[in-house]
């Protein structure tokens, strides 16, 4: 008897862990104004102010259409691993996920992972409402394959008390007046310098981007040829180079949290990173110079300004079961009304007219939201921070360890010529060359 | 009295093994062949298709690879000289708390012990702090005395600064191996080289550690599979970098892997870097074998 026990009792603990299972579309009645009512749907975010928004407000998101949503957030990482897996066994585990499009779009069309969204749309949407850039970056061959939710542009940050004190009236506008300017500021002596960028090599490829497309360098030429060993992208890699002579010591290793970390302590007077970590630069548990900093455009190169865009989307798996409701929810979480309420919770919204909504602008600093828009316009983000490729990471890694060469000012000159070559033999592979 | 075993009982034995049987055979057993076998092909999560059977061609590619040979090289650097001088520092603290009695030997104790049951990416992030060049505890105090050590922001010192993380995180373990092997000693052998009029350094070279050498060799096996296998506070603090100067083989192959999405070549390997590793250990035991004395 007391075995029968012990076995019943194994196969109760063992049982439920094979039946987890899946439980589509359910058992609630579906009524006309909720169509999708009783469906269950699996969301994959990542760590930010947009996707924490979302998740707020998924309550009224079951109210409103009945469907109850399964959502996670994971890290960046985790989330490119998660999806290559999924979507790798046929991607139906997965309804919506959001995505960075200059890192993944390549690779999750030509594999046909992410469903055309050009179907679906309507008035609603308003997809005119949205950068042009950020659209463009989830366009691929004239189809739409995600609606843009976040975007991020590089910026110059500075410290007003710091000019000031040195006797600085105008914020720099060309790179040249950057340099001069980061050199008037640099007093190693008092552990005071000029500017604060980053020196990590995989880090700093989407910034060197920024700062070399404004000398008329990119990383292909229109005909798909890498241009990465050019003169004007030298002339760039020179021009980073010398910034970083009045950056803190130990830049090497300093991706943009080493870059905001200086800034905010007030051993930097000038940083190129990213307007969205604006919060940690002004916020007064974070930062010493919360109430003296000014944020500025990306200055002028010799060729144009330039700035990238670097954008979050949401988009719909394409073996997803349940499309409609997929698409329901993309509706409501990308919609004006969620835009807004994520922009007033820190998230830079990729819509036009949440910049011009007075709740938006009452939670930016007005010179910050000037310099977004400024850098959003197409003439000066007209590129992504990676190349267009589907090994977009891979390219990023091998160009990484070129400027950890450079930026320690040893000889770069041939890696960069081997490491063209080497990108753009994943280029010729992954267009089939 | 015990019983035979009755045939119902001896079918409840094996249900009470089979969860784990099952499971080992799913998550270790099935891992391993499967990787086993993903080395022969192409297989690449960036791109879709189907895994290209290519033979040994991915163990050809790694036996060319730059990048994976020098990651392989860093390694054994940073193993060797972190197993070194742990090895060296722990013997010599378990041998002055050890065998001493004096008060607050226990605190003492439980405060070495206090990095080994730290959560690795806690520790990663503490270190990263101790370290900064501008804000680090660590960098003040030498600037005070006109020094600077940049740690993890220079290849040329970042491989160091992450031996002595290791060194600090694991010289304990060592520790309190020798203290569990000092413990075990037959008291005849001191009696006895007292009688005969040892000295104390005496008694520490002919008679301690040569009764230790077991228990050493077995710690020193243990440290170095361990820091062959590091990846944790590595990948927590730069991910390998300064660019890849503190890319040992498993952050390499993590970034073959998971950023780039090789698979089959990642699994090529892997399988590589495993042989070496038993080569290392079988060479071990075998020197084990020499070392040991008969008493």
């Amino acid at each position: 008897m007391r075995k029968v026990i012990c076995l019943l009792l194994i196969i109760c603990m063992v049982v439920p862990v094979f039946a987890g299972g899946s439980s589509e579309s359910g058992s609630a009645a579906a009524s006309p104004d909720k169509p999708y009512a009783g469906t269950h749907l699996t969301v994959l975010g990542f760590s930010a102010t947009v996707c924490t928004a979302v998740q707020d407000k998924l309550d009224e998101f079951y109210d409103q259409t009945g469907i109850t949503v399964d959502y996670e957030q994971l890290s960046n990482n985790e989330l490119n691993n998660r999806l290559a897996v999924t979507m790798a066994a046929g991607g139906s585990d997965v309804d919506v996920f959001y995505c960075q499009p200059t890192v993944s779009i390549g690779q999750y069309t030509a594999n046909g992972w992410v469903e055309p969204l050009d179907g679906y749309l309507d008035e609603e949407v308003d997809i005119d409402d949205f950068m042009d850039i950020a659209v463009n970056q989830v366009s691929v061959g004239g189809k739409l394959y995600g609606i843009p939710v976040f975007n991020e542009h590089y910026v110059l940050y500075y410290n007003k008390e710091m000019f000031e004190e040195a006797g600085i009236e105008k914020v720099p506008t060309t790179y040249d007046e950057l340099l001069e300017t980061a050199a008037l500021l640099t007093d190693a002596s008092k552990n005071v310098y000029g500017i604060t960028m980053r020196g990590d090599g995989y880090g700093s490829v989407p910034t060197w981007i920024s700062v070399a497309r404004s000398y008329g360098a990119d990383y292909f030429d229109e005909n798909g040829s890498c241009t990465l060993n050019s003169p004007e992208s030298i002339e760039s890699i020179e021009m980073y180079k010398s910034l970083l002579a009045y950056c803190p010591p130990g830049y090497l290793s300093k991706g943009w949290d080493g870059t905001s970390n200086d800034f905010a302590q007030g051993l930097a007077a000038m940083r190129i990173d990213c307007d969205t970590q604006y919060v940690y630069a002004v916020n007064p548990d974070s930062s010493v110079v919360y109430d003296k900093v000014g944020f500025a455009p990306l200055p002028y190169g010799p060729v144009k300004a330039s700035s990238i865009e670097s954008g979050w989307a949401m988009c719909m798996s394409a073996g997803s079961l349940s499309k409609g409701a997929a698409w329901e929810f993309i509706k409501w979480a990308t919609g004006k009304e969620m835009d807004v309420y994520a922009a007033t919770q820190g998230n830079f919204s990729a819509r036009v007219s949440t910049w011009s909504d007075p709740a938006v602008l009452e939670t930016y600093p007005e010179d910050l939201a000037a310099a977004v828009l400024s850098s959003s316009d197409p003439a000066v983000s007209d590129g992504n921070s990676l190349p267009d490729m589907i090994h977009a990471s891979e390219a990023r890694n091998i160009l990484g360890e070129v400027f950890t060469l450079a930026w320690q000012g040893k000889e770069y000159r041939a890696a960069l010529d081997e490491a063209t070559a080497e990108i753009q033999e994943l280029y010729n592979e992954d267009m089939g060359l | 009295m015990k019983k035979p075993l009755s045939s119902s009982d001896r079918i409840a034995q094996y249900l009470f093994i089979a969860p784990m049987v099952a499971f080992l055979l799913f998550m270790v057993a099935y891992p391993i062949f499967y990787i086993l076998r993903i080395g022969f092909y192409e297989y690449s999560l960036s791109i879709s298709r189907d895994m290209d059977w290519v033979g040994l061609e991915n163990y050809s590619y790694a036996l060319t690879d730059k990048s994976f040979w020098m990651a392989g090289w860093r390694t054994l650097v940073f193993a060797f000289w972190a197993v070194l001088i742990e090895t060296f520092l722990g013997v010599a603290l378990a041998l002055f708390i050890g065998n001493r009695d004096f008060l607050g030997r226990n605190v003492v104790k439980t405060g070495f012990l206090m990095p080994l049951v730290a959560t690795p990416v806690a520790v990663a992030l503490t270190w990263k702090l101790l370290y900064d060049n501008n804000f680090g505890i660590i960098n003040h105090l030498l600037r005070k005395i006109g020094l600077s050590y940049p740690a993890v922001s220079s290849v040329d010192t970042v491989l160091s600064a992450y031996i002595i993380i290791d060194i600090w995180q694991w010289t304990p373990f060592v520790m309190l191996m020798v203290i569990a092997g000092l413990s075990t000693l037959p008291a005849e052998c001191y009696e006895a080289a007292m009688i005969d009029g040892a000295s104390r350094f005496q008694i520490l070279r002919r008679v301690t550690l040569p009764l230790l050498s077991p228990t050493i060799m077995m710690t020193l096996a243990l440290r170095i599979v361990d820091a062959l296998k590091v990846f944790d506070v590595i990948y927590a603090i730069t991910g390998g970098g300064p660019g890849t100067s503190a890319e040992t083989i498993n952050i390499f192959l993590y970034k073959e892997a998971f950023t780039n999405f090789r698979f089959g070549r990642a699994s090529a390997y892997i399988i590589i870097f495993c042989l070496l590793i038993m080569v290392v250990v079988f060479g071990f035991s075998w020197l084990q074998k020499r070392v040991e004395v008969d008493y």
